[in-house]
C-alpha cells in the first residue's frame, strides 16, 4: 500500500479547456475558460476530492481528464503515457480504464433498455462475448453493487434513485476500469441513501484497488471519502492538501470561506462557529477577473492581486496554495492569535 | 401540554390527511399529522423526498391541486379556521399574513416582468399603497435583504439576477406585507454553500428583526442545526419525532432519527469510518404499510410494529416520538445486538 501511495496514475500539466461562445452569425465571440491551467497528479488507489461552487469547472476538469472532452492545451498523462493527442480507436482502451458515474441517475440510464441491455452495451463495446458468459458476468456485477440477479430484466423506471445509481456503477465497473470519475454521484440522492452509495464506493475501492476522482459540492461527504482534496475557483485550483489537513488548517481565503459555510449538523458547534460569509456572487465565467480570480471577493486583496496570477506553491509538505499574499495572511493570523 | 402550547400557537393543525387520487390509484402523502408553530419560533420540518413535508404545508395553505383530498380536524391560523374559508378569504391571508418562499427561485418569478413589478404588485394589492409609496417601500425591503443599489435592481429582470439574488428577491417579496408566518420550502437547496450561508444568515436576521414565526422545510439536518428552535422529523407521511433542536440532535428517541443522524458524516471527526447506512428505501405511499412506516428498515423492528400505526410516546413537554418501544427498551436492544 505504501509503495503504491506515490505512484501517479493520472497527471495533468497546465491543462486548459476553453469553450468558445458564438454570436448570432456564428462568429466566435468569447471564450469561457472552464479549466484554466491546472496542474494535478492523482495517485494510484487514492480518492481525490474536487470541490468548488457550481460553475467553477470541477466537472469539466474531470471530464477533460478522462478524455471525454478535448483539451484546449496542456497535457494529460495516464500511467506515464501522454494520452493528450490520442484520437478515435486509440482512445478505446483508455476509456475502458477510465470510467464515469454521473450525477443524475434518472437521465444516465436509457429508459428503452432493461438493465441487462444497459450493462451489455458497455460489456461488448470492445468485442463480443458469448451470451452464457455475459449473463454470468452481469449477475456478478449486479451482486457486487448489492442488487439481485433478477433485476437484470427490469427497466430503469422500476428502480429508485439509489438503485439506479448502483446500476450506473455496475455499468462503469463492467469494463474493469482502474480509474473512476464520480461526478457528483450522491447529490441527487436522499440522505439515508447517500450513505449506502458512499459505503459501497469505499468497499469497491478496497476490493478492486480503484482510484477515484470524486467531484462534489457536499463538503462534509467529500472530507469523509477523500484522501486528498483540491479546491477549485473559476477554473483554477486554489488549494490542494490531504483531506484532514485541508479541513483543519485551510490556508487560502476562499477555502476558509467555503469551509466555514458548510452547515454543521451539530447545533452547539453551529451556534459558536464564526462564519466567514463571502460577499457577492461568483463572477461570470465569461468575464473572469484579472490576476487572482478571487481578488474581487477577498478581504486580503492587495493591488498586486489584480495583476499577477499566483502560482500553486507548496507551503508545507503536501499542502499547496495559490495565493500571493499567503505569507502575510498567515503572519497576520498568528499575530492575532497571540494577542 | 398540547392545550397549553396552542394558546401561543400562530399555526396549529390537528390530524391532517392528504390523499392524491390519480388514475384510479390513491397516494396517501400525509397520514394524520398534528403540529403547531409557536409565536416567534423557527420550526424545521425535516424529511427525505416523499416524506410529505411540502404537501403537509401546502395542504394547510389550500395550495393543493384538485385531485388532492385534504381532511383535517383543525387547521387554525391565529384565531381563524383555514379549512372553512372561501378561496377569496384564503388568498387574502396568503401573501399578507402567511408568506411563502419556494425552492426554485427561477420558476417563482415571472421572467417577463421586472423585479420591481413583482414587489410593487404585492404592496399595491395587500397593503393598498399607491405607485409611489410602493416603489419607495420596495427599495426599503430590497435593502433589508441585502441587495446593493436597490434603485437600479428594481428595473432589472429575473434573468439578470443570480440564483442567490433571486432567492433574496423572493424573500423580499415575502417580507413586503410583514407576515406573521413565513413558510420557507427548501429555500437554499438550489444554491451553493457560500450563498446558502448568506441566505440562512439573512433568514435568521429578519426573523429576529420582524418577530415572525418561520416554518423551514428541508432535507438537510445541517441547515436546521444552526437555525431552528424546534424540529419535526417526517417519514412516510407521518411525524416520527418532534422536539427541541437540542433534543433531536443530542437525545433522539426514534430509531429513524437516530439512524438519520448516524448516516451523515460528522464534520469534526474526519475519520474514514464507515457511515452507518439505513438499508432499503422509503415505503411507497400508494400502498403504505399498515404499521410503522419505518419498520421495514428498522433494526429494532418486531412483529408488533406492523400492527397499526404506533402511538406517540411523550418524553418531555416538547419531545415525543412515534415508536412502540421506549428509549430504554431501544438502548437495551442495541446492547443485545452488539
Amino acid at each position: 500500500m505504501d509503495q503504491n501511495n506515490h505512484e501517479i496514475l493520472l497527471e495533468a500539466k497546465n491543462l486548459c479547456k476553453y469553450f468558445p461562445t458564438k454570436d448570432f452569425f456564428g462568429r466566435k465571440k468569447a471564450e469561457v475558460k472552464a479549466v484554466d491551467g491546472i496542474h494535478l497528479a492523482i495517485r494510484k488507489g487514492e480518492t481525490f476530492g474536487l470541490v468548488g461552487e457550481s460553475g467553477c469547472g470541477k466537472s469539466t476538469l474531470g471530464r477533460t481528464l478522462i478524455r471525454m472532452y478535448e483539451p484546449t492545451s496542456g497535457s494529460i498523462h495516464f500511467k506515464g503515457q501522454d494520452i493528450t493527442g490520442w484520437k478515435g480507436k486509440k482512445l478505446l482502451p483508455i476509456h475502458k480504464q477510465m470510467q464515469i458515474i454521473f450525477q443524475d441517475p434518472y437521465s444516465a440510464l436509457d429508459p428503452h433498455l432493461n438493465v441487462r441491455e444497459i450493462i451489455k452495451e458497455s460489456l461488448t463495446a470492445g468485442g463480443s462475448m458469448p451470451v452464457s458468459e455475459m449473463d454470468g458476468r452481469i449477475e456478478e456485477l449486479l451482486k457486487r453493487v448489492g442488487m439481485k440477479p433478477d433485476d437484470m430484466h427490469k427497466y430503469a423506471y422500476e428502480f429508485s434513485g439509489g438503485q439506479r445509481q448502483r446500476i450506473g456503477i455496475a455499468r462503469a465497473l463492467s469494463v474493469e476500469p482502474e480509474f473512476l470519475l464520480c461526478d457528483e454521484p450522491i447529490s441527487a440522492l436522499d440522505v439515508s441513501i447517500q450513505a449506502q452509495v458512499v459505503n459501497m464506493l469505499e468497499e469497491l475501492q478496497e476490493e478492486m484497488g480503484l482510484t477515484y476522482l470524486f467531484v462534489a459540492h457536499d463538503l462534509s461527504m467529500v472530507r469523509h471519502i477523500s484522501t486528498r482534496i483540491g479546491v477549485m475557483y473559476l477554473g483554477r485550483l486554489v488549494e490542494v492538501a490531504d483531506s484532514d489537513e485541508l479541513y483543519e488548517n485551510p490556508l487560502h481565503p476562499y477555502t476558509k470561506a467555503l469551509l466555514s459555510a458548510i452547515p454543521v449538523a451539530d447545533p452547539k458547534i453551529a451556534r459558536i462557529t464564526n462564519r466567514v460569509v463571502l460577499t457577492g456572487d461568483l463572477p461570470s465565467a465569461m468575464d473572469v477577473p484579472s490576476g487572482c480570480h478571487f481578488h474581487t471577493r477577498c478581504k486580503y486583496a492587495e493591488n498586486g492581486c489584480k495583476e499577477s496570477v499566483p502560482e500553486l506553491r507548496e507551503i508545507s509538505p503536501g499542502h499547496y496554495v495559490s495565493c500571493s499574499c499567503i505569507q502575510g495572511i498567515m503572519q497576520n493570523e498568528s499575530n492575532t492569535l497571540e494577542k | 401540554m398540547e392545550e397549553n402550547n396552542k394558546n401561543h400557537a400562530v399555526l396549529s393543525a390537528r390530524n391532517v390527511h392528504t390523499t392524491f387520487h390519480t388514475h384510479g390509484r390513491s397516494v396517501q402523502a400525509v397520514r394524520g399529522v398534528s403540529f403547531h408553530v409557536e409565536h416567534k419560533e423557527i420550526l424545521a420540518v425535516v424529511g427525505e423526498s416523499g416524506s410529505g413535508k411540502s404537501v403537509l404545508m401546502k395542504s394547510i395553505m389550500g395550495l393543493m391541486p384538485d385531485n388532492a383530498e385534504v381532511v383535517a380536524d383543525e387547521t387554525r391560523f391565529q384565531e381563524q379556521e383555514l379549512s372553512i374559508m372561501t378561496p377569496e378569504q384564503l388568498r387574502k391571508i396568503r401573501g399578507k399574513e402567511i408568506a411563502m418562499v419556494f425552492q426554485d427561485p427561477m420558476t417563482a418569478l415571472n421572467p417577463l416582468r421586472t423585479i420591481g413589478y413583482h414587489l410593487v404588485e404585492v404592496l399595491k394589492r395587500h397593503r393598498k399603497m399607491n405607485g409611489k409609496e410602493a416603489q419607495k417601500e420596495a427599495i426599503e425591503v430590497l435593502k433589508q435583504v441585502g441587495i446593493s443599489s436597490p434603485e437600479k435592481r428594481l428595473m432589472q429582470y429575473p434573468h439578470e439576477f443570480s440564483g442567490g439574488m433571486r432567492q433574496r428577491a423572493l424573500i423580499a417579496m415575502a417580507l413586503c406585507c410583514k407576515p406573521k408566518l413565513l413558510i420557507a420550502d427548501e429555500p437554499t437547496t438550489a444554491l451553493d454553500v457560500t450563498i446558502q450561508a448568506q441566505i440562512l444568515e439573512l433568514l435568521k436576521k429578519i426573523q429576529e428583526e420582524n418577530g415572525m414565526s418561520v416554518v423551514l422545510i428541508t432535507h438537510d439536518l445541517g441547515v436546521v442545526a444552526s437555525l431552528s428552535h424546534r424540529i419535526c422529523v417526517m417519514y412516510g407521511g407521518l411525524i416520527m419525532e418532534e422536539g427541541l433542536t437540542d433534543e433531536i440532535f443530542y437525545a433522539p428517541k426514534h430509531p429513524y432519527t437516530k439512524a438519520l443522524l448516524r448516516a451523515i458524516p460528522r464534520p469534526q471527526s474526519g475519520s474514514r469510518e464507515r457511515l452507518e447506512s439505513i438499508p432499503g428505501m422509503a415505503p411507497s405511499l400508494a400502498s403504505p404499510p399498515p404499521g410503522c412506516p419505518f419498520a421495514e428498515r428498522c433494526k429494532f423492528a418486531r412483529e408488533t410494529c406492523n400492527e397499526g400505526i404506533p402511538q406517540y410516546r411523550v418524553y418531555s413537554d416538547t419531545q415525543r416520538a412515534m415508536c412502540i418501544f421506549s428509549d430504554e427498551e431501544l438502548s437495551a436492544m442495541e446492547k443485545e445486538v452488539q
